[in-house]
């Protein structure tokens, strides 16, 4: 029980903090429109080290746990045999050690000052730790023949979840930053979010269809009802989205009066989201290491 | 200066799993759930959807007070990585038995269940 609570805390760390990196990094590149301002850069860049250490750090926890619940006890973390049986014999091994490089280059990244070029490197790298994340996840069931398009939707689901929720942190700080302009970053970020939206909903149908099979193992199994509380958090965080989108984004363009209101509304509402897309990423974590029902054993 | 995108294609294709990922999942065993055989078993075969990791994989056999009778251990199959094999060395006695297997597949995940067998 204590290995699998584990598991699952380092899981979510590494969801967490992989999702801030790349959803951080892309927002600088497509949020103004222009150069990035030199403040916000420095801003944004600050968080950088401790996201990508608490990366690397839960990577290796996520690894540790993994040797320890595949082994039975908690003695296996320190078992070098026990470590390099899956180094060397599983695909989790080898796809740990590459990701195992990435998450130190990132390290080594975040430690330079700020640049464009930087930015985008961040972003790439980032992008790559959290798309090969598909490997660890449940895209491999069952039906051989439709892989992959199992592999690409749960990708393209990973990158859409970290370039919505992990924009937000630096959204707010963005629209601290330069409150003239509120309306355009709004806009902006607005469009990044429709298309993560869209490719969310699209990409977590085909997945769901994969794992779960039927509406009856959506409500009859505790999977499903996991994956329900997903959707329901999800819902609230598109709620959310919406409000800002058309109702105070609108508001904030045919306005001429003081702006506090609507500030402080927005401001609760992205903290809101954030906290949403946090209890997500929890239950995802969780989800990860239970038996879909679709895998429903046949003897 | 390398370009960033084109490095992740790169990447990506480096870290992309080369082997599919999967839970093994039993699909045949040997002797069937629920056989009642007239003679003990010499070994106890499962198949599994798909192979597993010997190293944190086994079954043991169990009879009715939940005993352990077999106490040899399990390994794959020298000619199909997906088989599960347990030898029997001793003789069972007539009465009801419990097949208790775990594996753990490619993408680490631990999977058990047990099925039971009677000896006449």
């Amino acid at each position: 029980m204590m290995l699998e609570a584990g598991l699952i805390l380092f899981r979510f760390l590494h969801y967490a903090s992989t999702t801030f990196l790349f959803g951080a990094t892309l927002y600088p590149l497509y949020g103004f429109g222009m150069e990035i301002p030199r403040v916000f850069a420095d801003k944004v860049w600050r968080w950088l080290l401790p996201a990508s250490l608490l990366a690397l750090i839960s990577l290796i926890g996520w690894f540790e746990f993994s040797a320890a619940n595949m082994a039975g006890n908690a003695s296996a973390m320190f078992d070098m045999p026990v470590l390099l049986i899956i180094i060397k014999t599983m695909s989790f091994g080898k796809l740990w050690l590459g990701r195992l490089a990435v998450s130190v280059l990132l390290v080594v990244l975040s430690l330079r000052r700020p640049n464009e070029v930087l930015f985008r490197w961040q972003s790439v790298l980032s992008g790559l730790l959290m798309v090969s994340l598909v490997g660890t996840g449940h895209a491999q069931e069952p039906a051989q023949p439709y892989m992959a398009v199992h592999y690409v939707a749960d990708g393209a689901h990973l990158l859409a979840a970290g370039a919505w929720l992990g924009a937000l942190w630096p959204l707010a700080m963005a629209l601290r930053a330069a409150p003239p302009l509120t309306s355009k970053l709004l806009v902006r970020f607005s469009w990044m979010g429709q298309i993560a939206v869209g490719v969310l909903l699209i990409s977590g149908l085909v997945n769901s269809w994969f794992l779960v099979g039927s509406f009856g193992s959506l409500f009859g199994t505790f999977y499903g009802r996991l994956l329900c509380l997903k959707i329901l958090l999800f819902g609230a965080m598109l709620g959310l989205a919406a409000m800002n989108r058309f109702w105070i984004t609108p508001q904030y363009a045919a306005t001429t009066q003081d702006y506090t209101l609507l500030d402080n509304r927005l401001r609760r509402h992205i903290l809101a989201e954030q906290l949403f897309g946090l209890l997500v990423l929890g239950v995802v974590s969780w989800l990860g290491t239970l038996q879909p029902p679709i895998a429903g054993l046949s003897i | 200066m390398m370009r960033p995108r084109l490095t992740f294609v790169a990447l990506l294709a480096l870290l992309a799993p080369t082997t599919t990922f999967a839970h093994p999942v039993p699909k045949t065993a040997t002797p069937k759930p629920n056989a009642v055989l007239s003679a003990s078993p010499t070994e106890i075969r499962i198949g599994f959807s798909e192979g597993f990791v010997p190293a944190f994989s086994g079954m043991e056999v169990d009879d009715a007070s939940g005993k352990a009778v077999v106490t040899a251990t399990a390994s794959a199959d020298p000619s199909d990585d997906k088989v599960m094999i347990l030898p029997v060395t001793a003789k069972l006695a007539a009465g009801a038995y419990t097949v208790k297997w775990h594996a753990v597949g490619d993408d680490t995940h631990h999977v058990s269940g047990h099925y039971s067998f009677q000896v006449k």
